[in-house]
């Protein structure tokens, strides 16, 4: 028993295909009613299943033709696309045996189709022929069926557009909300950060004590520094990466005017690559700069004429290298940069090496030259 | 140093306010008693004319920094105004400029920044 499977959707044929085989019927299948034709040219079939909407050729051609060409060829119509009573009428008109509507329960079709085996096989009931047999009815009714079913599937795209447009309007909504909770998180940020700056200072103000004053400053230009970075993140339109260059010539700006006045004698040249990197790199990275440029400030030239070099760059295996170097009287026998008592170096220390998974090295001749290298990121980007 | 500004903050954090007064009264500024709302702020502006506000535009109560710089003063009040705030986006920074400010400041603002603003 050989049948003919006639569908455009592939997933269709594919489950009829299985259902049948199952019960050893042999199966070709074709994906429109022109493909069908050319099948039943090369082999005989026992029965043909057939979807109505397809392009190239419909199943209402299909069952007409081969109604004519094959008359005993049992037709069963399989359809699920806008279906009516007037398309069964219509299809049983065309001779079709049986019309059955999607989906059915692999049980039900399969008794369905053996049911209609065994009429013609067993109790040799003819295959129907058709009854609308005048051309004119033919077109009139073919042409009114498929008006009709393309003005469904019209109504039904209609309705879908409708869903889709609102469903856009919603998640512009929804973006718009994100980006104003953005702004305000954002700006809750710098203004939580100026809040936790002026506290300082107003505290700062009742210390007498140079050195904790001094304490004070450090922090208060290290918020400033974190500051910055969510600045540099806004003004970049990104929530993840952050221009290195542009950071840096910020962060200097900030150093300069906090430790440098406008007559300090010491002068810091920098020569930075233009690069971004992750948030997670550019605050730790910042903040050990930082430490380094202000103690240079502080401790290099004890008041004499002096220059600091900043340089930051990529070198050819992606590693991130910066150098901060002074000509200044370097570091004094006596100052031990790993002992836990010099806070500033046993915290950058850690930074680099433990945050950073970097290392940090120093040269302590004609003034100190520190460098850090680390990996481009130690961290996935997540934006 | 010494300076004959008569200043006005207009900011709604308190502790952001006082700072920048104690700060303004060290370098010799004469600084009025903060207002945290606008509405507050175009009152003492029309008593007192100060001829420099520092202004934060997010404000408590219905008015921004933007209506009070927009509020047609007392003819004879033409301070300057220092635009400073964490609520920046393209629109609000073009809208602020058209007011003329002297400067636009982004917090977390500096003492520097201020007089750097002036001059000084």
């Amino acid at each position: 028993m050989r049948i003919l499977v006639v569908d455009d959707i592939k997933e269709v044929r594919y489950m009829l295909e299985v259902i049948l085989k199952s019960q050893g019927y042999e199966i070709v299948a074709a994906e429109n009613g022109e493909v069908a034709l050319k099948r039943l040219k090369e082999q005989n079939f026992d029965l043909i299943i057939s979807d109505i909407l397809m392009p190239v050729m419909d199943g209402f051609q299909l069952c007409k033709i081969t109604k004519k060409e094959y008359p005993h060829l049992p037709f069963i119509f399989y359809s699920a696309t806008y279906i009516d009573i007037k398309d069964k009428e219509f299809a049983l008109g065309l001779g079709a045996d049986l019309f059955l509507v999607k989906p059915l329960p692999p049980d039900e079709l399969l008794s369905e189709i053996s049911g209609l085996i065994n009429r013609i096989q067993t109790d040799k009931v003819e295959t129907k022929e058709p009854t609308i047999s005048d051309e004119k009815d033919i077109y009139k009714y073919y042409s009114e069926r498929l008006v009709h079913k393309l003005e469904t599937k019209l109504i039904e795209l209609e309705k879908e557009i409708e869903r889709r447009i609102e469903a856009e309007k919603n998640l512009k909504k929804i973006i718009k909300e994100k980006e104003t909770l953005l702004q305000e998180l954002y700006h809750r940020t710098k203004n939580n950060m100026q809040i936790i700056i002026s506290m300082l200072k107003l505290y700062s103000r009742k210390i007498t004590q140079t050195e904790w004053k001094a304490i004070f400053k450090d922090i208060e230009n290290k918020i400033r520094t974190m500051s910055l970075v969510q600045q540099k993140l806004y003004e970049s339109n990104n929530l993840s990466q952050v221009n290195l260059r542009s950071y840096f010539e910020s962060l200097l700006d900030i150093i300069e005017s906090s430790y440098l006045s406008s007559n300090s004698n010491i002068h810091i040249k920098t020569d930075i690559a233009d690069f971004e990197v992750l948030l997670d790199t550019a605050i730790p990275l910042g903040f050990v700069a930082n430490e380094l440029i202000t103690n240079a400030i502080k401790h290099a030239y004890s008041g004499s004429e002096g220059t600091i070099y900043v340089r930051l760059w990529k070198d050819d295996k992606n590693k991130i290298i910066l150098l901060v170097e002074d000509e200044g009287k370097g570091l004094l026998a006596d100052v031990d940069i790993n002992s836990p008592d010099n806070l500033g170096m046993f915290l950058i220390t850690g930074i680099v090496e433990k945050q950073l998974q970097g290392k940090i090295t120093h040269k302590n001749e004609n003034g100190l030259k520190w460098q850090i290298t680390i990996a481009q990121e130690c961290y996935t980007k997540r934006v | 140093m010494n300076h004959t500004h008569k200043v006005l903050i207009v900011e709604d954090e308190t502790i952001v306010a006082l700072s920048l007064k104690t700060e303004l009264e060290s370098y010799g500024f004469s600084v009025l008693e903060p207002v945290a709302s606008g509405e507050k702020a175009i009152a003492i502006i029309r008593h007192e004319c100060p001829s420099l506000i520092l202004l934060d535009i997010r404000l408590s109560g219905d008015l921004t920094g933007l209506d009070v710089a927009r509020t047609p003063m007392s003819h004879a009040h033409s301070g300057l105004i220092i635009f400073m705030t964490g609520y920046i986006t393209p629109a609000i920074k073009a809208e602020a400029l058209k007011l003329n400010p002297v400067a636009f400041l982004e917090k977390p603002v500096d003492i520097c920044d201020i007089l750097t603003a002036l001059g000084h």
